[in-house]
């Protein structure tokens, strides 16, 4: 058993599921005000999460990205933090509809996945991972993705929001949930501003090291190419935002489409050799 | 003479049929002519607002005007006869409620909604203008509008109302959130158009660029609104610059292609832009929704953003439905005791003629009388017919504000052997407006002192020997 750390993310995770059950609330009985309460229980789920990933590490001695639960429990704790600073910021109402499942899932999945710490528990970073630069490059990398994963939340709510207020007859109560498309461009647009140079230089890392370490070939891997291209796409959908002012649905399944690559890169560690430590 | 009403209305017709049929303002009382050039129209008005199409008639002569070439006739053309199937007929009382829930805004498409009381004024105003309204219309509007006034003082039917404007700001809301430093663009002075861009304004939209045809009239509520004014030709240049255009100008005057946004969106980068096509026909391309980052409402859309003051809305207007109702009711009852006034005005007329006769030929046989004896025979006389009278007449004063009322009239007819002219010329005769305010004597809680002194009979009126 991993300890401690165990117990504080399954405190987390039944916060989480608290969440859920808030948001449900919102979803059949249209009672608004659960969204503060999503938000707390968001905030306490955080606090717990936090302590399990610090707790790990400390036992572990390295920074707790060595294996997949690790990096899941690592990037759901990313993802409350940006999004509990979304809201202070923007207090986008409808936000948690979308946060809350991916919190719940990537942190159930941490526990209980195929490689989840309840049935692994701690074990020493792999040979070869005792290097900073890897550290930095996932951390920057998975911030990026946070970042993302907040865009693509809001993104989703955009759609959804734009449909109601398209949409013939008007469901106004519905879109009285829901943030003003305006905020949720704002949003959406300065997470995307927060992800892209944490990603990238996540990305120039990565890069740097593989082609350290394995040289022209190691930039043959699958993860690598599939991340360049959801790269690729968070640099056209940010220029097209600058030189012609994009925005709008357009803009917002671009950045479902690019979440979508993020999350097919994810998966494609099972079929990356230089990735192959996060199975 | 009776009441009828014919027409269609958002509830019956879709914004389709309903914008075929619009007529201006102004074209109005040529409307109210032709509609009494048709047979059976005694007074006539023709109502026709965003929402509905109405032709308030009342029919005389013991003809029926055929309701749908009424309004082919108020329309001035032929109509297509499935026009028909969109298209409602109410009678008398049914008729009366409908004019006193349309005026009081509870039959608008936005309930509670100020500007149909102001519609209707019109077009009041137009059919007078052109002849239409007699002392049955007029009588009826004018409690129509005290009942109106009464439902807003009242009740809390218009300020909880999703009035249109409560609507505008609620999308508008929906796409910008705070509408602090928002640019509004008003095409036309129409009303409905004004009263948004008031509202926009008075929630924090910041500038206000105005344009109309008419540059006097643009001048006046740019003025008000503190708004700048633009040139007819120029707010196509300009509209780019709002991320707000309502619009009251109606498609016969101004067309609005999806090409023409899609270009002011790329010059204003894609920024969001709210627009508000209030004018029936509409004048705003249907496709412009389909744009990304173009939201276009008309009338008919805007019905659903007001469902959230449901609630409140729904217990105020069954207050304001319960007024009304209660209105009715008294005006009905009010009509009928008005009806009996030339009953009682023949009753004391011909009590008066037999009184007069009666003396004149007994005067020869007390031979010479001071005139002090004269004036106390009078006295005695008067008083007798007086004492008689009364009784007779508080009853039927009772009996006329309630169910048996006619019935008791037709019998005192036929028991004083009176007989009167048609209603409707009775009511010609007695003007409604002076009708009402020479009635107290007739109240039915009058004493004998209050009766009116007895008048000369009623011009239409026979005595029958």
């Amino acid at each position: 058993m991993p300890g401690l750390s165990l117990f504080w993310d399954r405190v987390a995770l039944t916060f989480y599921t608290l969440g859920l059950f808030f948001t449900l609330a919102v979803l059949l009985w249209r009672r608004e005000h659960f969204f503060h309460w999503v938000r707390r229980v968001i905030g306490l789920g955080f606090l717990f999460q936090l302590v399990s990933v610090v707790e790990t590490g400390y036992v572990a001695h390295h920074f707790p990205v060595t294996q997949f639960s690790e990096t899941v429990n690592l990037l759901a704790l990313l993802i409350a933090g940006i999004f509990l600073l979304a809201w202070r910021l923007y207090s986008p109402r409808g936000l948690p509809l979308i946060i809350e499942p991916l919190l719940f899932l990537l942190t159930f999945s941490a526990i209980y996945g195929p490689a989840g710490t309840a049935r692994i528990g701690l074990q020493p970073a792999p040979t070869g991972l005792h290097n900073a630069w890897i550290y930095w490059h996932v951390a920057l990398s998975l911030l990026g993705l946070a970042g993302l994963a907040l865009a693509v939340a809001g993104a989703l709510l955009y759609l959804w929001t734009e449909r109601q207020l398209k949409h013939r007859p008007l469901r106004a109560s519905l879109a009285r949930a829901l943030p003003p498309l305006e905020t949720l461009d704002r949003m959406i647009y300065l997470a995307l501003l927060f992800g892209f140079p944490l990603l990238t230089l996540g990305l120039i890392i990565g890069f740097y090291r593989a082609g350290i370490q394995w040289g022209v070939e190691g930039l043959q891997d699958p993860k690598i190419l599939i991340s360049v291209i959801t790269w690729g796409l968070y640099l056209i959908l940010l220029f097209v935002r600058w030189s012609s002012g994009w925005r709008g649905r357009r803009s917002a399944l671009i950045i479902v489409i690019c979440f979508l690559t993020a999350v097919a890169g994810f998966i494609s560690n099972s079929f990356s050799h230089l990735h192959d430590f996060m199975r | 003479m009776t009441l009828r009403l014919y027409g269609l209305s958002h509830h019956t017709a879709p914004l389709e049929i309903r914008e075929r049929l619009a007529l201006d303002m102004e074209a109005l009382p040529q409307a109210v002519e032709r509609l009494r050039q048709q047979a059976g129209v005694a007074e006539a008005l023709v109502l026709s607002t965003c929402n509905r199409f109405e032709i308030w008639m009342i029919a005389a002569g013991g003809e029926e005007p055929d309701p749908f070439a009424a309004l082919e006739q108020a329309r001035g053309h032929a109509l297509p006869r499935e026009l028909a199937a969109h298209c409602y007929e109410r009678r008398e009382r049914e008729a009366l409620r409908h004019i006193f829930r349309v005026c009081a805004s509870l039959d608008s498409m936005l309930v509670g909604e100020p500007q149909i009381l102001g519609q209707v004024k019109q077009a009041f105003q137009a059919a007078r203008q052109a002849g239409g309204i007699g002392p049955h219309l007029e009588l009826i509007l004018e409690r129509a509008f005290a009942s109106a006034k009464r439902v807003r003082s009242d009740t809390t039917l218009v300020s909880a109302s999703a009035s249109l404007s409560h609507a505008t700001i609620k999308i508008a809301r929906g796409i910008f959130g705070q509408l602090e430093a928002r640019a509004v663009l008003l095409l036309g002075t129409g009303k409905i158009g004004a009263t948004a861009a008031r509202d926009l304004r008075r929630h924090g939209a910041g500038r206000i660029l105005l344009a109309n045809r008419t540059a006097e009239r643009a001048l006046r509520l740019a003025q008000e609104l503190e708004a700048e004014a633009l040139p007819w030709e120029q707010w196509r240049a300009a509209a780019h610059q709002a991320d707000i255009v309502v619009n009251s100008v109606p498609g016969s005057e101004l067309q609005l292609e999806r090409a023409q946004v899609e270009h002011w969106l790329r010059e204003r980068r894609q920024r969001p832009v709210l627009l508000l096509d209030l004018a029936v026909p509409r004048a705003f391309e249907n496709g412009i929704n389909q744009l990304d980052q173009a939201f276009l409402y008309n009338l008919d859309d805007l019905q659903d953003a007001v469902a959230a003051n449901q609630a409140e809305r729904g217990r105020a207007a069954a207050k304001a439905e319960q007024l009304i109702e209660a209105e009715v009711e008294k005006f009905e009852r009010r009509k009928q005791s008005r009806d009996m006034a030339p009953l009682l005005r023949a009753l004391q007329a011909e009590a008066e003629r037999l009184r007069q006769i009666e003396l004149d030929r007994l005067r020869h046989k007390f031979g010479q009388l001071t005139p002090e004896q004269i004036a106390l025979l009078d006295e005695l006389t008067r008083g007798l017919m007086r004492k008689w009278l009364h009784r007779p007449l508080v009853e039927l004063k009772i009996a006329a504000s309630g169910i048996e009322g006619e019935l008791l009239a037709d019998f005192a007819q036929r028991l004083f052997g009176l007989s009167l002219p048609d209603a409707g010329e009775a009511a010609t005769e007695i003007s409604l407006s002076a009708a009402s305010t020479a009635s107290p004597g007739f109240e039915p809680d009058s004493t004998d002192s209050d009766l009116p002194a007895p008048p000369a009979p009623p011009a239409g009126a026979r005595l029958v020997r």
